[in-house]
């Protein structure tokens, strides 16, 4: 039913919009062995200079922020230069390689949400992202000073959290969709859902085993090799399921309830692991007794993130709906509609197993 | 409809960027440090160690400081600067210790230094070390001394040409100080630089180009 190079010009314009997104993770450790890095990506060629000169605007601003901060310890007036200067710093750090915004995009393309909703996500997470950061730094002051447990640690925990969390809503959201799909073929076969969901949970482990083992093995060459393999899985794993999995189960399938439960998943799964900005900028704001600045200024921080991901998940709808109206008849639109959502999903399982991967090596 | 073939390839596409772009990385810095870099040649005329000197900015330190304080009195005693030189040193070891050495144009292997000693003043990490090229290095041809982070998790600035210095330099010798321009650095090496963002698994060896070095011409 599907024209065939229609089809292939979806896909193509697809990962056109994926690109960005899907990039290479790097080192969640930093290469100095001391103080947080988060993994993040970087694209080749056009991106690299995109982002390249979102770098330098960063770097502009986290050095302002810095001196800024300095400033405060004797003239207070800075807070407003100091909160604007986060706010900025927020916006373009969101624009910056990440895995909040490229979540969120792919969250909202997987799903028939509407703006508002993916809007009200992306302003949820970046909040919880602050309140992380404050509770972490917060946290680690006042009770896990002298414990053994650094705020290193503390944030990694959260992050390796964050991540597999990120994973398995992936999973979860692809397996839903492939769930109805399946159901549209024809060779129906009465397995049960119990297999299928069997399907699922192997899925999981089987991946958090093979990170482990690149992790034992190959410190140097794991991130590729270990890629290959998530892929190679991956792939065939949704094939099972889309082969043997048929059962139908609209009780969960609706419902306004799980819809908000699935937001709230994804805003906790996002929000868990706090910007290293935000972390530093807080913990030199506690040591020099700047409790207002420090929290005023994640906020800020907050907000600005939320507006740049907001940005890029309607830009993300937007295209949805595009690629969608370019369909020939309705049923081409259904499933191209269907394609992109299972594409988003698939994105946001693969997003979360390369980062866990990266976390789990540092 | 869902057929195989089509969700393998469908899976693949995604797959496939992903596996294209591993290796490619240019995470922003979250650390900034004024470096100093001294290049001390020996009385035989040889290389004989290179002594690097970094001021880390006020936020990361503060960080730092609240991650190796392990007695809780918002210090850092010899014991936790010990602490932090071990952990450093260690994790430099697969970075070269940010230490860049060629000889007309080929790398040259250094020793991992002895320590890396690390102090706290002023709210600043200070960290001191020097590390020695592997074998004797003359000075003859082109020899380039440069001092970055290839993850670019660190960015080590050397805010003026006096924080590249050599001691010792025989009069036959000029120096140079090159600050390379990103734009041209671009434009100049974009066949190389594509290869090196695709095809080094590593990766990260590209932000050499950018990273001011000094040069001598013996």
């Amino acid at each position: 039913m599907l024209n065939r190079h229609l089809r292939r010009s979806i896909i193509i314009a697809l990962c056109m919009l994926i690109l960005p997104f899907v990039l290479t993770p790097v080192l969640a450790q930093s290469s100095l062995g001391i103080g947080t890095a988060e993994p993040t990506f970087n694209g080749g060629g056009f991106f690299s200079s995109l982002f390249g000169w979102i770098n330098a605007q960063q770097q502009a601003f986290y050095r302002s922020l810095s001196t800024t901060l300095k400033a405060m310890r004797e003239d207070p007036q800075q807070l407003w230069i100091l909160i604007g200067l986060s706010f900025s710093y927020g916006v373009f750090h969101a624009a910056g390689p990440g895995h909040g915004k490229a979540v969120i995009s792919s969250y909202v393309i997987a799903n028939e949400q509407t703006l508002r909703r993916g809007v009200a996500i992306s302003f949820m997470a970046a909040f919880m992202q602050g309140a992380v950061a404050i509770v972490i730094v917060g946290v680690t002051y006042f009770a896990l000073r002298g414990s053994g447990i650094s705020m290193t640690e503390a944030t990694h925990t959260l992050e390796i959290a964050s991540y597999g969390l990120i994973a398995g809503f992936g999973g979860w959201l692809l397996w839903k969709k492939l769930r109805p799909a399946a159901r549209h073929q024809h060779h129906i076969h009465d397995h049960g859902h119990d297999h299928g969901h069997d399907h699922g949970h192997d899925h999981g482990h089987g991946h958090a085993h093979a990170h482990r083992h690149d992790h034992g093995h190959d410190h140097e060459h794991s991130h590729e090799h270990g890629h290959g393999d998530h892929h190679h899985q991956g792939a065939s794993d949704v094939c099972e399921t889309c082969g043997h999995s048929h059962a139908p189960d609209p009780a969960i399938l609706s419902g306004e309830r799980l819809k908000l439960r699935e937001a709230w998943s994804a805003i906790v799964a996002i929000g868990l692991r706090p910007c290293s900005g935000a972390l530093i900028v807080l913990t030199f704001a506690l040591l020099n007794g700047l409790y207002l600045g420090g929290i005023l200024s994640v906020a800020a921080m907050s907000i600005g993130t939320a507006i740049t991901v907001s940005i890029l998940a309607t830009l993300a709808v937007l295209a949805k709906g595009v690629a969608i109206r370019f369909a020939s008849s309705q049923s081409a639109a259904m499933r191209i509609g269907n394609l992109i959502e299972i594409a988003g999903a698939l994105t946001v399982l693969l997003l979360g197993l390369v980062l866990l991967a990266a976390a789990l090596q540092a | 409809m869902m057929k195989h073939s089509k969700l393998l390839k469908f899976g693949l596409i995604p797959t496939s960027l992903l596996a294209v772009s591993t290796g490619s990385a240019l995470a922003h810095p979250h650390v900034y440090a004024e470096a100093r870099l001294e290049i001390v040649i020996g009385d035989t005329g040889t290389v004989e160690e290179l002594r690097h000197v970094w001021r880390f900015d006020d936020l990361f330190s503060s960080t730092i400081l609240l991650d190796f304080d392990t007695n809780a009195n918002l210090k850092l005693e010899s014991s936790e600067l010990l602490e932090i030189g071990n952990v450093v040193r260690e994790s430099l070891a697969d970075y070269d210790y940010y230490t860049s050495i060629s000889h007309d144009g080929q790398a040259v292997k250094i020793q991992p230094p002895d320590a890396i000693h690390v102090d706290f003043q002023d709210g600043q990490i200070l960290m001191f070390f020097a590390v020695r090229p592997e074998t004797p290095l003359p000075l003859q041809g082109l020899l380039s001394f440069g001092a970055y982070d290839p993850t670019m998790y660190a960015a080590l600035d050397f805010l003026t040409d006096d924080d590249l210095v050599v001691d010792g330099l025989s009069p036959g010798c000029s120096k140079a100080i090159i600050r390379p321009d990103p734009d041209e650095v671009m434009a100049q090496n974009e066949a190389t630089l594509t290869d090196a963002l695709y095809n080094n698994p590593q990766g990260n060896d590209f932000s050499k180009f950018f990273a001011t070095r000094l040069e001598l011409t013996c």
